[in-house]
């Protein structure tokens, strides 16, 4: 994503927040001034970070080469101690595949804690019309992400390569490929209780973590990629049981 | 430029390069086109942000026979939405690049600029966003409308119209804006039934004004979905045709399982031009299609309840199909210079 753009909006858009009236005032201590969070997404398997080349074992022992990893991330607030809310950008979209993703974003110093976003291109975003927007920007039609038969975006695009035998060596022979997209797949995720406090002129971190082998299990749903490997918005049900999981996958540190 | 942009752009350029009121590259949204909208029709709504003028229609007429919207530059909008079959294709299933069948029969283009949802199954809800479909699908042009704007926007006959028509160097935007604009002037309504409509009692036989009443009597209802103007209501119905539908038609962006096996009602003016037939060309001719709604259909869950058996002389139905006939234009729908 464009940074200096995306700064340059959530700047204005913060100062142009700050005028309204349903929220008239900065986080918790009448500064101001304006910070810098640093926003970092970092996927991983296990307690290690995720590695594009190696190729895992998931819940069910399918060998697992992850070769697509992007999602689009929408709404993002910081939630100041008062329950203020405070957008750090409306849409952004992230490529994990290399590893760490870091954006910088200016919002108003202070303390925070919590931390709001939704996976997807939020519902009034998702009807934009994608040539509409610059090259540069998350919407845009230069990205590959636009499902023009549906007029929408994809959330997640996670593809790769997968075999169900653990013993076996190369590289995994099937194919699994899930875009998950339509609005009855965005999710928002709230993390609370955090401590994040933004110092004027200065910088904060917030990392995100994103567990690749989540996306597989969680909470007694188990993606068995022999089975359910293809989806591109006409397997609904996989789509939302992805939409999901990983939500579920993802972690504020 | 190839041969085939040369003719189409050329008398346009020509035109423009007459008026005195405008500059070589002045904006021409103040120089609206004229539609000719046929005797009987409402004024179709136009889009404000995209105002229908002379250049923007004359560089969409273009684009939409511009092979290099394609990715080998093999085929163009007009290669499979063919002007004398009323803008429809000849097959089943329309050949993309590579020779890929693509997925349901090519429409015809008629009237669309009373359409408030495009495709089969509704799922792009304006024109200007429906453009980008097939550039893009896979099966159709397998394009990147950027690499395609990035080719002809270097051509100076594109530069200057889309200077013209929009201000600006030809983009994905202005590609989209155009191509629906040239499409928002093919209008249908120049049958010997329009010509009926307004007064002309000679204008279909008597053979035909049976099969008229039959089409709109509450028995055979085909004028049920098959009304208006563009003898289509535009609703989307599931008429039977299978049990199992290997196309989900509507539910495809509805996700609801009352829309599996519902497509957009067709237009049927210029049916007899617009073979084969049905979401799957599975049709071959008009008699087969009216065999089919005569028959009632297969009992398929979502099977409107209108789709009813209906017993009909041979004289009744050769009449209905006559009728059906009398729905082709008599004169040109691209009316376009």
């Amino acid at each position: 994503m464009h940074r200096p753009a995306i700064t340059a909006f959530a700047t204005a858009l913060v100062l142009a927040m700050g005028c309204t009236k349903t929220d008239p005032l900065p986080p918790n201590n009448g500064s101001t001034s304006s910070g810098t969070l640093q926003l970092v997404i970092e996927p991983r398997w296990g307690e290690a970070s995720f590695d594009r080349d190696s190729i895992y074992l998931n819940v069910l022992d399918h060998r697992v080469l992850v070769q697509a990893l992007r999602c689009y991330f929408g709404d993002a607030s910081l939630i100041g101690s008062n329950g203020s809310s405070h957008e750090v950008f409306d849409i952004d979209l992230v490529d994990l595949i290399n590893g760490p993703v870091t954006r910088s974003y200016a919002v108003p110093s202070g303390s925070y804690s919590g931390f709001s976003v939704g996976i997807g291109v939020p519902p009034d975003l998702n009807a934009s019309d994608p040539v509409t927007f610059a090259n540069d920007h998350p919407l845009s039609v230069s990205n590959g992400t636009y499902w023009t038969w549906a007029t929408a975006y994809r959330f997640v695009m996670f593809d790769g390569r997968y075999g169900t035998d653990p013993n076996a060596v190369g590289t995994p022979p099937g194919q699994f490929s899930i875009h998950t997209g339509l609005d009855t797949c965005y999710r928002v995720s709230t993390f609370d209780g955090l401590s994040i406090d933004v110092p004027g002129s200065g910088s904060a971190e917030l990392r995100v973590l994103l567990h690749v082998d989540r996306i597989f299990h969680a909470d007694g749903d188990t993606l068995d990629l022999s089975v359910d490997n293809q989806s591109h918005g006409e397997n609904v049900e996989l789509s939302v049981r992805i939409s999901d999981l990983f939500q579920k996958a993802l972690e504020v540190e | 430029m190839n041969w085939r942009t040369t003719i189409l752009l050329g008398p346009c350029l020509v035109l423009l390069g007459c008026r005195k009121d405008i500059g070589p590259d002045a904006p021409l949204v103040d120089t609206p086109y004229e539609l000719d909208v046929p005797n009987g029709f409402p004024e179709p709504p136009l889009r404000g942000d995209n105002p229908l003028t002379v250049a923007s229609v004359a560089l969409g007429k273009a684009l939409f026979f511009e092979r290099r919207l394609s990715r080998n530059g093999t085929i163009s909008c007009g290669s499979c939405h063919i002007p004398s079959s009323a803008f429809s294709d000849t097959v089943a299933l329309s050949l993309g690049v590579d020779h890929l069948p693509g997925l349901r029969n090519s429409p015809p283009l008629t009237n669309l600029a009373y359409h408030t949802s495009f495709f089969k199954d509704g799922g792009v809800p304006d024109l200007e966003l429906q453009v980008l479909a097939p550039i893009h699908d896979e099966l159709e042009m397998d394009h990147d409308i950027l690499a395609a704007a990035a080719v002809l926007s270097d051509e100076q006959p594109y530069r200057t119209l889309s200077q013209r028509a929009y201000g600006r160097e030809l983009d994905a935007f202005v590609i989209t804006r155009a191509i629906a604009n040239y499409e928002r002037t093919l209008l249908s309504g120049w049958s010997r039934y329009d010509r009926y409509l307004q007064g002309d009692g000679d204008a279909l036989s008597s053979a035909e004004v049976n099969g008229m009443n039959l089409f709109f009597s509450p028995e055979v209802a085909c004028g049920e979905c098959h009304s208006g103007h563009d003898l289509s209501d535009h609703s989307f119905q599931n008429v039977g045709q299978y049990l199992e539908y290997e196309d989900p038609g509507r539910q495809r962006i509805t996700l609801s399982e009352a829309d599996a096996g519902k497509f957009k009602v067709p237009t049927l003016r210029n049916v007899t031009l617009t073979a084969p037939y049905m979401h799957d060309g599975s049709m071959a001719d008009l008699g087969e299609v009216v065999d089919h709604f005569l028959s009632g259909g297969l009992p398929h869950p979502n099977r409107s309840v209108l789709m009813q058996e209906v017993q009909l002389t041979t004289e009744e139905r050769s009449d209905l199909i006559a009728f059906l006939a009398a729905l082709e234009d008599e004169g040109p729908i691209d009316r376009t210079p």
